[in-house]
């Protein structure tokens, strides 16, 4: 076996076996998961099939149709009662959630009055209102009442023409790169925090000197790095098989209509995988300046914190890349080290991204991530045997650095 | 053919002078003593020869020619900043250190086994090191050293934390591999171990090396300057001694530059003086490393 894959072996079982990993492995879909099942049980409580009764004093109630209601859809039933003892004495027996009191006074007033025993449905209660609607309306055509109870079927259309969806929000084909960014920057962070620490901690637990002359530096590095992209991949196909079987129960077990659409715009996706990648590398790079440069392991954490703060800057500025998605400052965070990828997966929502700007971000990201490469290299030979000791910016971009390792080979 | 060849080698890092201007050889199957005090430049010659820095001037040859990838597995190195990786069991922390020696994992297992017994440190092998005592880990630290069954040995004080019983296992272990044919480059302040364990020994100080050769030999340069005499009756004064002190059954007398043993013994027969002991007395090393530090004598 080479020594370097040996490297790359024992980093990747060294980070993976640990409970800190299976943590960090099933944080976000866990994240998800509650988020997404704490929506599915708030709606199975509201979801009540029960019949919804109501006494109309005001004899406003003339039609039971439901035109704008899908027809094989299944509708809650609407029961009239007499009065309200009537109708109290079917919710005390069970038979209905609850029951509308529409009063004589209702077309003056708008009031009505809703009594239940613990909860009505928000199904039943929109069902009701919208009939109660549509019924007001019937003193015009019954197409025009239907039409005003249906409302009206706004496209979003967003600012530069670029996107438009409906106006629940955007299909999950266009949330899927967002997702995707998100995804790949908890990665990276992650990778991130393991290159600090493997090149930090081999520093102070005093391990590098022995390591380094048993393989050349680059050798090590480049078996560390394996390792850790290893780890990412884990990471990645682990969400990506949990986030494939999530759509699946969301569209088909549990009928969301958002998961039900479900398709994948490859483009957006694939314009997120390239400008993913350089930023991957980037960070890593950076961190392993990081780890090269520190006296302590502590302190590289500490520094890799304020750097998480640089990936979520898009977030913040969400409104205004939103409301100008092609301006200034929507193309400067992309082309910013480190807040293009969130920066994408957001532009992407609101405008089709120019094939030209994303192969420049490309090439800016890939040439920053190549510089990041070569001055992670040099800040490794620098400081891996100053063990214990903080090493100066200026020795790392010195012309001559003062203790440079050659290293075998 | 020598293990290792250090021949002229400077190093400065900015304005300091590491290493000015230091020389030696190893001989195959031998063991080679470097000594010198904090900061003489032990280590940066030793990571000198081990490509870890490069020199600015002067040449190093180690098992036959420049460093070069492919030797890597035939060094053993413990370095003086010693670590293993404190969270890992001991086994496991050990071959993956044999196996970045190019040690398939099967034969580091067996190799491992009997070392872990030879070091009492079988019962140990589980354990993460970070509960092994501080000898235990020393002990360890050695085995990873040695487990690839290195040609070249480059050991950094090797007797930091052992007890006198580990001591002797370390020394023993130390001539067998010399008795093997393995060569070994021993950096320690412990005098008393570098007497006992090395053929010669290479002394520096402030980057160059001051002495550099057989330690009987150094040790008998370095005699004649001070003798053991005892006489029946009181010491008669004498010319020539400049300081007289009780060693063991008899006094130490140290001459004045210039002054012989031959005419200290003419001196005490003239003065009348039974003598009864009269012998050179041959430094120990960490006298000579004294006197030689101090630039009493070069």
């Amino acid at each position: 076996m080479s020594k370097i894959l040996h490297v790359a072996i024992h980093e990747y079982r060294t980070n993976v076996i640990k409970r800190s990993f299976l943590l960090s492995l099933l944080s976000l879909p866990l994240f998800l998961t509650v988020s997404i099942g704490l929506g599915l049980i708030t709606e199975s409580l509201n979801s009540s099939k029960k019949p919804i009764g109501f006494v109309d004093q005001a004899s406003v109630i003339r039609s039971f149709d439901t035109p704008w209601v899908d027809a094989d859809a299944e509708v809650i039933g609407i029961l009239p009662y007499e009065n309200e003892a009537a109708a109290d004495d079917a919710l005390q027996a069970g038979e209905i959630q609850g029951f509308f009191t529409i009063p004589p006074d209702y077309i003056e007033t708008g009031d009505v009055q809703l009594t239940i025993v613990d909860e009505a449905s928000e199904d039943a209660r929109g069902l009701f209102y919208l009939l109660l609607r549509y019924n007001v309306a019937l003193k015009f055509e019954p197409e025009m009442a239907a039409r005003i109870v249906s409302g009206t079927n706004m496209m979003v259309q967003t600012p530069d023409s670029g996107r438009s969806y409906p106006a629940g929000g955007p299909p999950f084909s266009l949330t899927l790169p967002l997702i995707v960014s998100a995804g790949f920057v908890f990665v990276l962070l992650m990778s991130s925090g393991y290159a600090m620490g493997a090149v930090a901690g081999e520093r102070e637990t005093r391990t590098m000197e022995v390591l380094v002359t048993s393989i050349p530096p680059g050798g090590l590095l480049r078996g560390k790095l394996i390792g850790i992209l290893g780890i990412s991949l884990t990471l990645l196909t682990c969400w990506t098989l949990i986030g494939v079987i999530a759509v699946f129960l969301g569209g088909r077990v549990f009928d969301l209509a958002w998961l039900q659409q479900a398709s994948i715009d490859w483009r957006s996706l694939s314009a997120v995988v390239m400008i993913a990648l350089p930023n991957y590398i980037s960070a890593l790079a950076l961190m392993i300046m990081v780890g090269s440069t520190v006296g302590e392991l502590q302190e590289g954490q500490a520094l890799s914190g304020l750097f998480l703060l640089v990936f979520f800057l898009p977030i913040y500025a969400l409104q205004a890349i939103g409301d100008n998605p092609n301006g200034t400052f929507s193309i400067l965070l992309s082309f910013m080290p480190f807040t293009s990828l969130i920066t994408f997966g957001i532009r992407n929502l609101f405008t089709v991204i120019p094939f030209g700007q994303l192969l420049a971000t490309f090439l800016v990201q890939a040439a920053l991530s190549g510089f990041l490469v070569w001055l992670a290299g040099r800040a490794f030979r620098i400081g891996m045997l100053r063990l214990g000791q903080r090493i100066k910016l200026k020795e790392v971009f010195g012309r001559r650095p003062s203790l440079e390792a050659g290293g075998a080979g | 053919m020598n293990a290792i060849e250090v021949q002229h080698v400077a190093k400065a890092f900015g304005t300091t002078k590491a290493v000015s201007d230091v020389s030696f050889e190893l001989h195959e199957g031998e063991i080679l003593g470097l000594l010198g005090p904090n900061g003489a430049g032990k280590t940066t010659t030793i990571r000198i020869i081990l490509d870890l820095f490069k020199p600015d001037r002067g040449q190093v040859a180690i098992l036959g020619g420049a460093m070069d990838p492919s030797k890597l597995n035939r060094i053993g190195y413990m370095p003086e900043e010693r670590g293993l990786y404190q969270d890992l069991p001991l086994e496991r922390c050990l071959i993956y250190l044999a196996g970045l020696k190019g040690m398939p994992a099967a034969d580091a297992q067996s190799r491992l086994k009997s070392l872990l017994q030879r070091f009492d440190l079988a019962e140990h092998r589980k354990q993460p090191v970070k509960a092994l005592s501080k000898g235990m880990q020393q002990k360890a630290q050695i085995i990873s050293t040695i487990i690839h069954d290195p040609d070249l040995i480059i050991i950094d004080e090797p007797f930091t934390a052992l007890d006198p019983l580990n001591t002797q296992l370390v020394k023993d272990v130390m001539r067998e591999l010399r008795s093997e044919g393995k060569s070994i480059l021993m950096s320690t302040h412990q005098m008393h171990q570098v007497e006992e364990l090395s053929d010669r020994i290479v002394l520096i100080d402030k980057g160059v090396t001051l002495l550099y050769g057989d330690l009987q030999e150094i040790r008998r340069k370095y005699s004649g300057e001070e003798v053991l005499v005892r006489t029946r009756e009181a010491l008669p004064n004498l010319a020539g001694v400049t300081t007289v002190m009780s060693h063991n059954d008899a006094l130490k007398l140290s001459l004045e530059p210039g002054m012989t043993p031959d005419d200290l013994l003419r001196a005490l027969l003239q003065a009348g003086a039974s003598v009864e002991k009269f012998e050179l007395a041959i430094p120990e090393l960490d006298e000579i490393f004294i006197r030689v530090v101090k630039g009493d004598v070069r």
